[in-house]
């Protein structure tokens, strides 16, 4: 679709010889098989998940109708074939529209916001916002503004927009200071270095970002098929949940998962025969935090201020709109006055205030244990990725399965295995961390600098070594953009755990706002809820300057 | 079947009458498409609402569906919901009004072994009785009308799966009768239930509501008639044909939802008693009798729900039934 030629100039460069100078003569033998028989890792790696899953489904839950069998469900996906290519076909559909629509605004969005700072200053919390707010309580908004399918497309294209927004953005960026320079040498606007430089720096970085949106759209369509809907997959669960017929269950589930792992399969092998030298850039220019106004600390305060205000003002005013515009009736629409009405004014708003902080407490910790327990992991898995081939071609297929894993319809069945405690949330919120820092991670850990790494080589550092000093510090920036999206992923997970399973935090509290027609109460959650994933995401920018500043690479 | 017999043989207007073209219109389910729908798929299918002069689309629903905020927004004329629900809806300022009932009688149940059957609330005292954390409120509520001290009774909190009660665990089920039965009976053992209904536990379920200004304006009132004209017809016909119900339901309806026959055909015949008591078989289908309103009120305050008689308006069934105690079906 696009000629590479311009782009390829600046990165032909050679993948030198240095993966040869390995250690390890076994591991030698086994990445010599792996090359041979790439398919031989993910049949390894998925073979030890069935292993797994079959002890787990025989000595652990045995008996207790929660987890069939791997053979189970073979016989399950092979009685269900009609049911399963049936609805598959719908959810596919609602998908990819949805990763069609949602994709193409986050790069026009992206391309805007490198153009002009002061839109993105004052659009991008906007942005972040939208996938900050828990869907599963705006759904009703939703199947009243949109009717038939479109709240599904509109789910998925949620589900995508902020990641590619973000990866695209990341990758614009990151474009090499000196071509940058030189169009600008030439007489050349900010345009002409978008069109010239940029989008093709920024395509690794897309393609990286479009990965995770193809299971991602999946799983929004899905999400969608909950509210209501004649077919799909997540309609077709609806019934095997109620009728207890796990085998269906979990056939669904894992034939959904397989459709998610071959759209980020897919896209994978898109992005490698576009962009072939996407593995070797040789540099990553400074990220965005850094590069920012050399002037005071005053004036920058200041600066953020005023387009934190502007960012609040636009969210009021479309909040408005949207209500007032669409002549939603204002027993369920509640416009930001009514909210704020609701938190402040009245006899009962000191007690509204304290329920809903309270209430917030509560899933604030559930999702940083769940956080934390998903990003540890996560950097342990990207380390020993990109230390091992082999491990990559084991582990990734098992990453990217935790990640299609339709969570809507799991969370009941994760809660009947564990329970509907702590453990069930931090699970759920820890798998919605996990993925997008692994794959960010490990992006990050692959863009150390090739000069550093022939350097270490040259001395003959050992891989843990090129690891520390080298690989992880130039990963820092990644460990940042992931968490811009895990952490408030994390807390969106926590919110759907308790809504779903658990019946304690914010999550829960909105589910029975919305059960009780308690609209102020349910909007006011939804406001808070985004409110602080914002204030999280902002919070992870701050604290990236000064790290970046000491540890990130330099352009 | 009493209800058709026992009409009397007088045609009934709005079908006799050649249908005038009342347009098109919603009616939200608040379910997937399966059985509990089976009288809306006959009416579309059988032409009991163009019958009458209605396009009527069936808009599907899931575990996460609000149903009152369509019917609000006006994209829904009716909605098929809960008493309880749309009580709440109206007490936070929906324009809301219950004009007829589904299910005379809820479905909730306690559901024990066959062998050791509990046969009456009093038989729960001194029993583990399973109940999920969302139903808990409910069955407080029951022992409250029965005077069962908490004290009386062990409440285990379970989840859905009714393995526990097979196994032994527990004694008794806090169950729908259309649902867990079904379960068990499909593991190979035999249960006994008794409807709470039956024991003091007076409410609807399956309620059907329309925006209340809608029942002041002639045309949509006009609309809402025949929309439940047809839903009338098709639920007669439901339980006088199983067989098409059950097949409408699995092979069109819900073709994609991996149905199967013989479960919808039974959950069907489970639902038929709950659908045609007394109050129905002496004035129709979907009847709203003064008497329940206010034992429905009564029961709703139980639960911590506000209500009023006002809150149901039985005008649209006299109006549609005139005196007669069924429909006809057309041949």
């Amino acid at each position: 679709m696009v000629s590479l030629d311009g782009a390829t100039s600046r990165h032909v460069d050679e993948r030198p010889g240095v993966e040869e100078s390995a250690t390890d003569e076994l591991e030698d033998a086994v990445r010599a098989a792996l090359k041979r028989f790439k398919w031989l890792g993910a049949v390894l790696g998925v073979t030890f998940l069935l292993v797994l899953w079959e002890l787990l489904a025989v000595f652990v839950f045995e008996g207790k109708h929660i987890m069939p069998t791997p053979l189970g469900v073979v016989g399950g996906l092979w009685q269900n074939r009609v049911l399963l290519r049936e609805n598959a076909g719908i959810t596919l559909s609602e998908a990819s529209q949805g990763w069609l629509w949602g994709n193409a605004l986050a790069i026009i969005l992206a391309l805007l916001f490198v153009v002009s700072p002061p839109v993105e200053a004052a659009l991008l919390r906007l942005a972040i916002a939208s996938y900050a707010m828990p869907v599963i309580a705006i759904a009703p908004i939703l199947n009243i503004v949109f009717g038939g399918d479109k709240p599904k497309v509109v789910l998925a294209a949620m589900s995508v927009f902020l990641t590619t927004l973000v990866g695209m953005s990341a990758g614009l960026r990151c474009a090499d200071r000196t071509s940058l320079d030189l169009v600008r040498a030439y007489g050349g606007g900010s345009w002409s270095a978008v069109t010239k430089v940029r989008l093709w720096a920024s395509l690794p970085s897309l393609f990286a970002a479009l990965r995770i949106a193809a299971p991602a759209a999946l799983l929004g369509a899905i999400i969608g098929e909950y509210l209501g809907g004649t077919s799909g997959l997540g309609v077709a669960m609806i019934n095997a949940e109620q009728s207890l017929d796990v085998t269906r269950v979990w056939s669904i589930a894992l034939f959904a998962s397989a459709l998610a792992g071959a759209g980020y399969a897919l896209t994978g092998l898109v992005a490698k025969y576009l962009t072939p030298w996407a593995t070797s850039v040789s540099t990553i220019g400074a990220p965005p935090a850094v590069g920012s106004s050399r002037r005071g600390r005053v004036y920058r305060a200041g600066r953020s201020m005023l387009f934190l205000l502007i960012s609040v003002g636009i969210t009021v005013l479309v909040w408005t709109a949207f209500v007032r515009l669409l002549h939603l009736n204002s027993y369920f629409a509640k416009t930001p006055l009514d909210v704020w009405k609701y938190l402040t004014q009245g006899q009962s708003a000191p007690g509204n205030r304290a329920i809903l902080l309270n209430e917030l407490t509560v899933t604030l910790r559930d999702a940083s244990l769940g956080y934390v327990f998903g990003t540890i992991l996560a950097v342990i898995a990207a380390m020993a990725v990109v230390t091992s081939r082999a491990v990559e071609t084991m582990f990734m297929p098992i990453a990217v399965v935790l990640r299609s894993v339709p969570l809507v319809a799991m969370t009941p069945l994760i809660a009947l295995a564990l329970g509907r405690g702590l453990l069930s949330v931090t699970i759920i919120a820890g798998i919605v961390t996990f993925f997008p820092t692994l794959v960010n991670v490990v992006q990050g850990l692959r863009s150390a600098s090739e000069e550093s790494l022939l350097l270490m080589r040259s001395y003959d550092a050992s891989r843990l070594t090129i690891l520390r000093k080298v690989q992880v510090p130039s990963a820092l920036p990644s460990l940042f953009s992931a968490a811009r999206i895990a952490a408030p992923g994390a807390l969106l997970g926590a919110v759907l755990a308790e809504w779903l399973s658990t019946g304690k935090g914010l999550g829960f509290y909105m589910l029975e706002a919305s059960t009780e027609s308690q609209y102020n109460a349910l909007w006011s959650g939804v406001t808070l809820i985004t409110v602080v994933s914002v204030a999280i995401y902002a919070v992870v920018g701050v604290i990236e300057v000064p790290i970046l500043r000491r540890f990130g690479p330099q352009g | 079947m009493p209800a058709t017999s026992t009409g009397s043989s007088t045609t009934v207007a709005s079908t006799a009458a050649v249908p005038k073209s009342l347009g098109a219109a919603g009616l939200q389910l608040d379910w997937i498409e399966d059985i509990e729908f089976a009288g809306s798929f006959i009416a579309k299918s059988n032409g009991y609402y163009s019958d009458n002069g209605i396009d009527v689309t069936l808009m599907a629903g899931g575990p996460t569906t609000a149903v009152e905020p369509i019917v609000v927004s006006g994209k829904a004329l009716v909605g098929i919901t809960g008493p309880d629900t749309v009580s709440q809806a109206i007490n936070n300022g929906a324009q809301l009004t219950i004009i007829g009932a589904s299910m005379q009688k809820a479905p909730q149940a306690i559901m024990s072994l066959a062998k050791t059957p509990i046969l009456n609330p009093q038989g729960m005292i001194k029993k583990r009785i399973g109940v999920q954390a969302s139903n808990l409120v409910a069955f407080n509520a029951f022992l409250k009308i029965n005077n069962i001290a908490a004290s009386q009774v062990t409440i285990v909190p379970v989840q859905f799966d009714p393995t526990p009660l097979a196994s032994g665990t527990v004694d008794g089920w806090y169950s729908f009768i259309t649902n867990e039965p079904f379960l068990l009976a499909a593991k190979g053992v035999a249960t006994h239930t008794f409807l709470m209904y039956d024991y003091g536990y007076r409410l609807y379920s399956g309620v059907y509501c329309v925006l209340t200004p809608n029942l002041q304006n002639a045309s949509k009132r006009a609309q809402i008639k025949a929309l439940m004209t047809g839903e009338i017809i098709g639920w007669e016909k439901a339980f006088d044909d199983p067989s098409l119900a059950a097949n409408l339901t699995v092979n069109v309806y819900g073709k994609t939802n991996g149905l199967d026959i013989p479960t919808q055909t039974k959950e069907l015949a489970a639902y038929e008693p709950l659908y045609r008591t007394a109050v129905t078989l002496a004035h129709g289908l979907m009847w709203m009798d003064a008497a329940e309103i206010s034992q429905n009120v009564n029961t709703l305050g139980l639960l911590g729900i506000k209500s009023a008689t006002s809150y149901f308006d039985n005008s649209v069934m006299q109006e549609i039934y005139q005196g007669q105690s069924s429909l006809p079906i057309p041949a």
